[in-house]
């Protein structure tokens, strides 16, 4: 173990290379270039042993890793806005082929009009591909997920999207703690898949399926994509004991426990929200930040459990959800609490937008704004 | 799950079963009649049998699946198969 | 924790001196945070970066718009240090400046000529300087971070290549950084 301070395209480009990848293929797109440029470099040194291929767009990016999975070899791909969208066919592809392949998906505001910067628009319009998503608020998070990433998409079968926000994380350097390669084999072993395409076995791969198969398919990934909730949880427990490195949970709380307020937010603004909690009690407001780290399936169970009867939810979205009061958590967080017997008062607002730089006060800003109307 | 469990597949994969679709001779008003005598042998036959019904080892046609659509026919550079008439010899 | 934030031009390194600055603050037991601020990355456009240093994680992920230190890569930056504000005066922002007389802003102020420096020690392209090697000096310097750190950072960031006449840049700069008094 070596505490490292590097980008946050660097620590996910060092998590693949110790997470024993066999394809990789990549399609450039601001800000995940360097990530993909990095783990090019590493081919041409020779550190990387798996294979590199450099295709001609990200839809060709997700049908290459696609088909690479359903050989059995363990793949990776990383894209960001445009690119994730111009994927999104492939998506459902994989997911509905249960095939474990992980990607970074570095997140960028879509267009139109043009924008760079930092936006969950891109991450949250994939909800509904069947695809497991995770978020991450510092390069720790970033370089352990990735390992978590395969050890659950391989026992789920299930494909696993990894999201950071664009420059705020991946360009910006923070220190972190890598794990050595033989603690990272013994959490990861290599990919054993129940089936794969090979001439010796034979088969035919989704080949047509009749309205009860087609059904019975969507059912199972239905299924199994709440199961995985558990195994989330469980992976994450056998990290820490390889590791004895304390992982944050599925919704990671800091500041008061019992608190008046809750602050709930994912990615990069998660972390600074945990100084708006501090700066809130400092005002009177007994509060706590809640950090999301898994975002598809939803972590209902730990969010109700957090929550004090009587308290109030602040959600705060880097994202809309369109026709819909606020963003897709805010929407989450209502359906997740809607069956709990627990009066809870849930609000809702979108900032940062396009990389609208969320410091303390523009947080604070919107946090008594919707005070003031969870108030009236 | 350990890693002694067997693991179920979950993907969509289907093996080959013959007749899987039933019998598809229904499909059929005409059949492919081979001459053996005027046969070279060339094999276009069984490349191009959408069905795979054509022997590599004797050029017999499993007739039970052959859908009458006659490509081995129009494929056959000797015009070694002839197509017949439902019902006639 | 302090703040330091960065203004430049495109191509002269300021997101290397951002990478040098952390593995130092990294090498002196620190945690540290540096956030290049990107827009229009070419060749001479105006840019900026933000670096934290603490002895607690930083769990700020925005930019700095009120920060301690103000680095000025070259004399005629500061208007645009003005742009997005900090602290003018004698509790203000400590000003860091590569030049040879110091900048029309009150308070105190560190100079150091990295671009002589950079220039004395063969680190040029064309009729550019290198001066973020000097700079990552001159700046440990001002906030505290000891030269061997500053030196293990380099041999980091420049593994052999040019490594030593970086390392005599930097440690240059870190001898001749002079504490000045600024004025209007």
């Amino acid at each position: 173990m070596s505490k490292r301070i590097e980008t946050g395209n660097t620590a996910c480009a060092l998590a693949v290379l110790a997470a024993g990848i066999d394809y990789m293929a990549a399609y450039p797109i601001t800000p995940q270039t360097t990530l993909s440029e990095k783990i090019a470099n590493f081919a041409a040194t020779g550190e990387f042993t798996g294979k590199y291929v450099l295709v001609e767009s990200e839809h060709s990016a997700m049908s290459a890793v696609a088909a690479a999975s359903a050989v059995g070899a363990r793949t990776f791909t990383a894209t960001s806005s445009q690119g994730l969208l111009h994927m999104h066919e492939i998506l459902h592809y994989a997911s509905g082929g249960r095939l474990p392949v992980v990607m970074a998906n570095i997140n960028r505001a879509v267009l139109a009009p043009w924008c760079l910067y930092a936006d969950h628009q891109d991450s949250i319009s994939q909800r509904d591909t069947g695809w497991l998503q995770l978020f991450c608020s510092n390069h720790q998070e970033i370089y352990d997920s990735v390992f978590l990433a395969y050890k659950v998409a391989e026992k789920v079968d299930i494909p696993v999207m990894i999201s950071y926000d664009g420059f705020l994380l991946s360009h910006s350097l923070l220190p972190f703690e890598t794990v050595d390669d033989s603690v990272i084999k013994q959490y990861l072993p290599d990919r054993d898949p129940a089936w794969r395409l090979h001439p010796d076995i034979g088969g035919n791969f989704s080949n047509v399926a009749m309205a009860a198969e087609y059904s019975a398919y969507r059912h199972r990934l239905a299924d199994d994509t709440l199961k995985s909730l558990q195994i989330f949880r469980d992976s994450i427990k056998e990290y820490e004991n390889l590791t004895g490195r304390k992982q944050p949970d599925l919704i990671e709380a800091s500041g008061t426990e019992n608190a008046n307020v809750y602050l709930l937010s994912m990615g990069s603004m998660a972390s600074e929200m945990e100084l708006v909690a501090t700066e809130l009690t400092k005002q009177g407001i007994n509060a706590s930040a809640l950090k999301l780290r898994l975002y598809r399936p939803f972590p209902s169970d730990e969010l109700v459990n957090i929550l004090p009867d009587g308290s109030t939810l602040i959600v705060l979205d880097r994202n809309i959800a369109y026709g819909h009061p606020g963003g897709v958590l805010y929407m989450e967080a209502r359906s997740a609490l809607y069956e709990s017997d627990k009066k809870i008062r849930v609000l809702g607002g979108s900032v940062g937008l396009g990389g609208v730089d969320l410091t303390v006060s523009v947080l604070l800003n919107e946090v008594n704004r919707l005070l003031e109307v969870a108030k009236a | 799950m350990n890693t002694n469990e067997k693991k179920e597949i979950l993907q969509p994969v289907s093996m080959p079963v013959e007749g899987v679709a039933g019998f598809t001779s229904a499909w059929r008003s005409q059949w492919p009649k081979l001459d053996s005598e005027k046969c070279n042998g060339c094999l276009l036959c069984w490349i191009f049998c959408p069905e795979t019904l054509i022997s590599r080892e004797d050029r017999s046609i499993d007739l039970r699946y052959c859908k009458g659509c006659a490509v081995c026919a129009r494929e056959c550079p000797v015009n070694a198969i002839e197509m017949i008439r439902e019902g006639e010899e | 924790m302090l703040e330091l934030r960065i203004h430049g031009r495109g191509g002269t390194g300021v997101v290397t001196l951002a990478d040098l600055l952390s593995k130092a603050a990294l090498a002196a037991g620190k945690e540290a945070q540096a956030l290049p601020f990107f827009g229009v990355e070419r060749r001479g456009a105006v840019i900026r970066a933000c670096f934290r240093i603490s002895d607690t994680p930083i769990l700020q992920r925005s930019m700095s718009y009120q920060p301690d230190i103000i680095a000025l890569m070259h004399e005629n930056m500061l208007p645009h240090a003005r742009n997005e504000g900090f602290t003018e005066g004698e509790d203000g922002a400590v000003i860091i400046v590569n030049g040879k007389v110091p900048v029309e802003a009150e308070g105190t102020q560190w100079l150091v000529d990295a671009e002589q420096i950079a220039r004395d020690h063969g680190l040029t392209f064309g009729w550019d300087a290198y001066i973020n090697v000097p700079m990552a000096g001159a700046i440990a310097k001002v906030i505290g971070i000891p030269l061997e750190s500053v030196e293990s950072a380099v041999n980091v960031v420049f593994k052999g290549k040019n490594a030593a006449s970086n390392l005599e840049a930097a440690r240059d700069a870190y001898n001749t950084t002079t504490k000045v008094k600024g004025g209007a």
